[in-house]
């Protein structure tokens, strides 16, 4: 039977995954085409789909794959950013912003220049709050190899914004102001 | 003094609330007697807030409306096949064909198209010229695998063959002429894949088309063009979208 609620879910969804798309595939358009992706091999399997997972998971694994068939498909698009070019905080041309928003700024351009496997799991541990395990099975990866990507972009995004041992308790009040 | 040890995939754990729980208890404690080791908690604690913090706006830009209609539409079609398949045996899906189901045959593809093998029925899938991908053969349709698969094998599913080529039907569908038709992948041992649609012709799957996709690891040449090799196909023999599986069992079954 045609459950109701999955194109409900999935289009409840759909910001989430477009989110997650952009961080893979870092251009817009492209992971607009990707979500269109996802959705569509969703309906195409979802009898494959095992109403006693989370379908986020599900969805986000459906995507993932889907990102690796188009790199395999096209090694040579232009569409990504190289790391260079990646905003960056000293460089945002004379408007005046908060040091709030410069930082997520920069932790944005931080989180998107990590090595992809580092990338991957902090995007859907920290960003889309996801268990480990589910992460584990998005990736298609051992739960101790999430945890050790996860610890290391962890530190790699903390140093690239000053966050260290030394002055990680007074940022996070500073925070609050 | 001895200082109990934590790692920082702990300490990474135990901020994710994902520490085993009496090893919890005893980071609370360490945590109450060592600044040192509440510094290093705190790096996890603040890179996920700020991790979150930092993607918050692309949540909330909108999302593409087509998108949304994409889902709609896709599930309407989906409640058009269920209804279908209730009236009648197999219902001839043409009329009751919703615009926005032909995209649907694109999605099998994604894994990558690179060559178009070839057009037209009894096409046996062989070529001999010494092109990059050398010879294509996958003796299709007089292997009685390749057969029993394409006459019992559920779409979405798959099965692996005594040579080490693997088959996975994609799709069952009627075209125009409401011949039985099935669009099923096909991996050879080599790693290359052969996406085709055959079609009941005599009692026997006759192939109408087959496209090779570009195996895994292969990195070359990916024409976008060969994606619209399928779709001229499907277009121009008027294929109704998939049945689903009840409806796709019951046409199988009726083979017999």
């Amino acid at each position: 039977m045609v459950s109701d609620t999955f194109a409900d879910d999935i289009i409840a969804f759909l910001p989430n995954l477009r989110r997650f798309a952009i961080s893979l595939c870092r251009s817009p358009d492209t992971a607009d085409d990707l979500v269109q992706i996802t959705v569509e091999r969703a309906f195409a399997a979802r009898h494959q789909f095992d109403p006693d997972t989370r379908l986020e998971a599900w969805l986000f694994r459906i995507l993932r794959n889907a990102w690796i068939d188009m790199t395999r498909r096209t090694k040579t698009r232009g569409t990504q950013i190289d790391i260079e070019d990646a905003p960056d905080a000293s460089t945002v041309d004379g408007t005046k912003v908060t040091e709030t928003a410069l930082m997520l700024k920069s932790a944005k351009a931080a989180i998107e220049t990590l090595p992809e496997a580092q990338r991957d799991v902090m995007m859907l541990i920290c960003v889309e709050e996801m268990s480990y395990k589910e992460a584990a099975e998005v990736l298609d990866t051992p739960v101790g190899t999430v945890m050790s990507r996860l610890a290391r972009a962890r530190l790699a995004v903390a140093k690239k914004l000053g966050i260290n041992t030394d002055t990680a308790r007074s940022s996070g009040s500073q925070g609050d102001s | 003094m001895q200082k109990p040890e934590f790692t920082d995939e702990e300490l990474m754990a135990y901020a994710d609330g994902e520490l085993a729980e009496e090893r919890a208890s005893a980071l609370d404690l360490a945590l109450a007697e060592s600044v040192d080791l509440a510094d290093r908690l705190a790096l996890f604690v603040d890179t996920k807030m700020v991790a979150k913090d930092a993607w918050e706006p692309v949540l909330q830009e909108p999302v593409p409306e087509y998108l949304v209609q994409r889902v709609r539409d896709l599930a309407a079609a989906d409640e058009g096949t269920h209804e279908a398949a209730g009236d009648t045996v197999v219902a001839f899906p043409q009329n009751a064909r919703p615009e926005a189901a032909t995209p649907i045959w694109k999605l099998p593809l994604a894994a990558g198209l690179a060559l178009a093998v070839g057009l037209g029925a009894g096409l046996m899938l062989s070529q001999d010229t010494g092109g990059g991908f050398g010879s294509i053969e996958i003796a299709a349709l007089t292997d009685r695998q390749v057969i029993a698969a394409l006459d019992t094998l559920p779409s979405g599913e798959d099965t692996q063959l005594e040579n080490g080529a693997r088959i996975a039907p994609i799709a069952t569908f009627f075209d125009g002429a409401q011949t039985l038709c099935r669009e099923f992948e096909f991996d050879r041992a080599d790693g290359m894949t052969i996406v085709s649609v055959a079609c009941q012709r005599n009692g026997a799957w006759d192939v109408q088309m087959a496209v090779a996709a570009a195996a895994a690891t292969d990195t070359g040449y990916a024409p976008a063009s060969s994606l619209d090799t399928l779709d001229a196909y499907l277009t121009a023999n008027d294929a109704g979208p998939p049945l689903d599986l009840e409806a796709e069992a019951a046409a199988l079954e009726a083979l017999r």
